[in-house]
């Protein structure tokens, strides 16, 4: 089974494309980079949930999804750096849905940004005891309490 | 023939067949009656309405449902609760908006709705009165409804399609008169009708401003997806890709994640099945 191998490779080649593209997009203060990139991070933390749901239902097994649990809690630390200030709907209509309380409600958005944080390290413990069902209870609740709390606050559907 | 074909897509499953309250909370759940019967944003008690719906027609408060008999249902007989749901028609004789999704409702077959009711009965009575609807001038005029019900409101039981499997007809009846999928999912008219067809085509700004997403077995919509992904949205509203459903839908979720794998299978073998439709464009786009 080495299928994880390059389920890895994929997703950290992603992360990192990710990572350098947003540097390179701060540098030129591009907006759409910004926009671009933060979307591609939101795209690597769906691919690995992904992976994750599918070992919960046994489709793959525990070392991929230890790989995706561990990409998660990376990339939910990189959250707060994806929204500088001027990048949201408002700068960017139609391909942005940030809204603008982002930035009014700074301490509200943080404490989200923390959550998911908080919610996939338990979740990459969790995957860590290898226990699917429990797993699937977790990954659940960090869709509700990390990915789902921010986005009923703080997006708009695009 | 036709009878006992009726009967079986409406037979609730044996897990929770062990009386009329039993079948009655495994529907009413299904069906999300507490979700818009409730005003679970500002704390308020089960069933006892007060869920602020905002619609381009105004804002809809909805009613309390407990069965208290002076500010809630509780003095409601079994014919006056057939009427509401099958005909869209109040005790005293008047016409319910279609906010109330009796359109679907009116699907149910008579077993099931008083088995809602039974349930319904069973639970606590709140004394708290209904707020009035605030509705724009000329949709506020009560009798506007009647002329509206002759040319939209099609009234009866749930017909199966014989030629179809018995999964089938159970998913449509699931998905069209229990959990009323069409009631965000499928485009209105001008007049707040849906569009039969374009079934589960997708809503740009539905209610309280949420879009609902075309689901039907186009490319752009849920084409690639298999029986089992929508069956897997409807337990834990995770999507193939490994986005996690929004506010409206994961409140759908909630309630669809207490059917039966089985009910769950039917409905996405239904949702499978209907007319690819392209979805809405997109605003700012």
């Amino acid at each position: 089974m080495e299928t994880w191998r390059w389920k890895f490779s994929l997703a950290a080649a992603t992360a990192v494309a990710a990572a350098v593209a947003l540097m390179v997009s701060v540098r030129a203060d591009d907006i759409a980079g910004i926009v671009a990139n933060r979307q591609a991070a939101m795209k690597v933390l769906s691919a690995n949930i992904k992976i994750v749901s599918d070992f919960t239902e046994g489709k793959t097994d525990t070392a991929a999804a230890l790989a995706a649990a561990t990409l998660l809690v990376a990339t939910a630390k990189t959250v707060p750096s994806l929204f500088p200030p001027g990048t949201g709907m408002e700068a960017l209509p139609g391909k942005s849905g940030a809204r603008p309380e982002i930035w009014t409600k700074q301490a509200e958005f943080a404490g989200h940004a923390e959550t998911l944080v908080t919610v996939t390290q338990t979740l990459l413990a969790t995957v860590q005891t290898g226990d699917p069902a429990a797993t699937r209870e977790q990954l659940l609740l960090a869709g509700k309490d990390g990915c789902g709390s921010c986005h009923d606050a703080f997006r708009v559907k695009i | 023939m036709r009878l006992a074909f009726a009967g079986l897509i409406a037979a609730t499953p044996a897990a929770a067949a062990d009386g009329h309250v039993d079948r009655g909370a495994y529907l009413f759940k299904a069906a999300g009656c507490a979700v818009c019967h409730t005003d679970s944003e500002h704390g308020g008690p089960a069933l006892a309405g007060g869920r602020a719906l905002k619609t381009d027609y105004g804002t809809f408060y909805t009613p309390n449902i407990s069965p208290d008999p002076i500010y809630g249902i509780g003095a409601w007989s079994d014919a006056d609760f057939l009427k509401a749901l099958r005909q869209g028609v109040s005790p005293d004789g008047s016409d319910y908006y279609p906010v109330f999704p009796y359109t679907a409702f009116t699907l149910l077959s008579d077993v099931d709705i008083l088995d809602v009711k039974a349930f319904l009965f069973t639970q606590a009575p709140v004394p708290k009165p209904n707020r009035d609807h605030e509705i724009d001038f000329p949709f506020s005029v009560r009798w506007a409804l009647i002329p509206w019900k002759i040319l939209y409101f099609r009234e009866g039981v749930f017909q199966g399609d014989p030629r179809r499997p018995l999964e089938w007809n159970r998913g449509a009846y699931l998905a069209k008169a229990v959990v009323h999928c069409g009631e965000c999912h499928t485009p209105r008219n001008w007049l707040g009708a849906l569009i039969k067809s374009q079934r589960y085509a997708g809503v740009v700004g539905g209610p309280d401003g949420m879009n609902a997403p075309d689901i039907t077995p186009h490319p752009d919509a849920l084409g690639s997806w298999s029986t089992e992904d929508i069956a897997t949205l409807l337990k834990d509203g995770i999507t193939p890709s490994g986005d996690f459903v929004g506010h409206g839908m994961r409140d759908v979720v909630a309630d669809t994640a207490a059917l039966t794998d089985s009910d769950r299978h039917a409905i996405a073998v239904y949702v499978k099945s209907v007319p690819p439709q392209p979805p809405p464009p997109k605003p700012g786009h």
